[in-house]
């Protein structure tokens, strides 16, 4: 399976372990709960994390959060898609998304 | 896309976390973002601590103003949190005697701020024990003060508060709150510093301990009988190889850059700010004169008033610590300086002379350094 098809219909919303917070121009993801071994950590995202992010509201698919990238970000389709799956399992694995079951 | 960054509780932010960090905080200071403050929740204290800063009838609640009610507090931290408040320090007097703390520590935790607590350690309810199991603070910090019950007691002049704190401690490591324990370390508790540590290892809790006792903030002199003298605090600190390390580093890495002559070099009234548990919003702590008052006006219009914006800038630092590169061993502080000698602006001799004494401690380090960096012949 190449990392493109790997990219689904799957859907994502933060979890409720986190909270979003916008300092000094900076997206910072503070975990309030959950998994112990995050809480002395915080996750810092650059601008394209954050639009990823913005679009993880429990609507859009994997693939739509990729096409809408691909309209916005002058980045070759490969290295987005591989950049997008590497940004989704991070965010899993820190406990930090949900996926959302229809 | 993303970054994770230690926030430094255990001592190192690491490298990505460094960077981070330092890019951070010059956009911070930048743009005058209040991103670290310390909340008082109450002056009242449990404890009779010989040595505290505050006032004896602040302590025990006599000829005090009202404290601010828990919602003002969690409408104040709505607005620090808006305002790009990240660290908020919730502390006292004894901060876990007030019944509505863990309703106002939730709230804080739920806006996304990390959120450090002190606390005596004798006052460990079910529900503070709760709430920081589902809302795990950033850290809590308990103030020990002997490793014997005489020489805690001595100090605290309360009986039985040893045996509360050590319960109060077992019972937050037991259900896995991350501790941390420190002590004011005084002439009275001066010859239980290690065992101090041991039992800190014994509770799996990093450790660490302060000297600098100021005057009370009414300017009582008491506390300062109290104090160790300066050749054996620095002795006790450089006794610790990591702490000794630390500030053998700090030392190198600070004297490199321009230190700036402004009276305040630290981040009060810039990135910085404490409110008191009547509402009385400064700088800092130790920042003497009047605040501005919360009980009539935002946080916002506080944090933009002449009282913060001006702070810094209003006067320069005293002539002999201009040029002095101990200026940031020796806790430099104008605020301690206004406690200790009356005046912003004429330094500390305990501090001088601790400054001397640490520069020369991290000078023979260095020299204790490069002599084992040689090859052994």
């Amino acid at each position: 399976m190449t990392i493109a098809e790997a990219l689904s219909e799957k859907i994502w919303c933060p979890s409720g372990h986190v909270v979003t917070r916008k300092i000094a121009d900076e997206t910072i993801l503070v975990p309030i709960s959950g998994n112990l071994a995050n809480m002395q950590r915080i996750f810092t995202i650059n601008a394209v994390g954050a639009s990823v992010w913005a679009m993880m509201d429990g609507k859009k698919t994997e693939e739509e959060i990729r096409n809408a990238l691909q309209q916005v970000f002058d980045v070759e389709a490969v290295q987005l898609n591989k950049d997008l799956f590497d940004f989704i399992e991070q965010l899993k694995q820190s406990d930090l998304i949900l996926e959302q079951t229809v | 896309m993303q970054c994770v960054h230690d926030t430094g509780q255990n001592g190192d932010t690491g490298q990505n976390g460094r960077e981070f960090f330092e890019r951070f905080y010059v956009k911070v200071n930048q743009n005058r973002i209040p991103v670290s403050g310390a909340i008082e929740l109450t002056s009242r204290c449990n404890l009779r601590c010989i040595h505290c800063y505050i006032t004896c009838d602040h302590r025990c609640g006599r000829n005090s103003p009202a404290e601010l009610s828990a919602r003002r507090w969690m409408d104040l931290i709505d607005q620090i949190a808006d305002a790009g408040c990240l660290f908020l320090l919730i502390t006292g007097g004894e901060c876990l005697l007030r019944s509505d703390f863990p309703e106002i520590y939730r709230h804080a935790c739920k806006k996304g701020l990390l959120v450090t607590v002190f606390t005596n350690g004798t006052n460990i309810t079910e529900k503070v024990i709760d709430v920081f199991e589902k809302y795990p603070p950033h850290a809590v910090e308990i103030s020990l003060y002997g490793a014997t019950a005489s020489t805690y007691e001595e100090i605290t002049h309360v009986a039985g508060s040893f045996e509360k704190c050590m319960q109060g401690i077992s019972r937050l490591t037991d259900r896995g709150v991350h501790l941390k324990l420190k002590t004011m370390l005084m002439r009275v508790n001066m010859a239980e510093l290690e065992d101090m540590k041991h039992l800190a290892e014994e509770f799996g809790a990093a450790f660490r301990f302060d000297a600098m006792i100021l005057p009370r903030m009414d300017g009582d002199p008491a506390p300062l009988k109290y104090r160790v003298r300066p050749e054996q605090v620095v002795a006790k600190e450089f006794a610790d190889q990591k702490r000794a390390k630390q500030q053998h580093d700090f030392y190198y890495r600070m004297n490199r850059k321009d230190i700036s002559t402004d009276l305040y070099v630290c981040g009060a009234g810039m990135n910085m700010f404490h409110i008191d548990a009547f509402g009385i919003m400064r700088p800092c702590m130790m920042v003497p004169g009047a605040g501005q008052n919360l009980r009539n006006r935002s946080f916002d219009q506080a944090w933009h008033s002449d009282t913060f914006t001006q702070f810094s800038r209003k006067e320069k630092a005293p002539v002999k610590c201009r040029s002095c590169d101990e200026k940031m061993l020796c806790g430099y502080c104008p605020g301690f300086f206004k406690l200790e000698t009356g005046s912003e602006t004429a330094a500390s001799n305990y501090l001088c002379e601790i400054g001397r004494m640490r520069k020369q401690a991290i000078l023979n380090f260095h020299t204790k350094e490069v002599i084992h960096d040689q090859p052994i012949p």
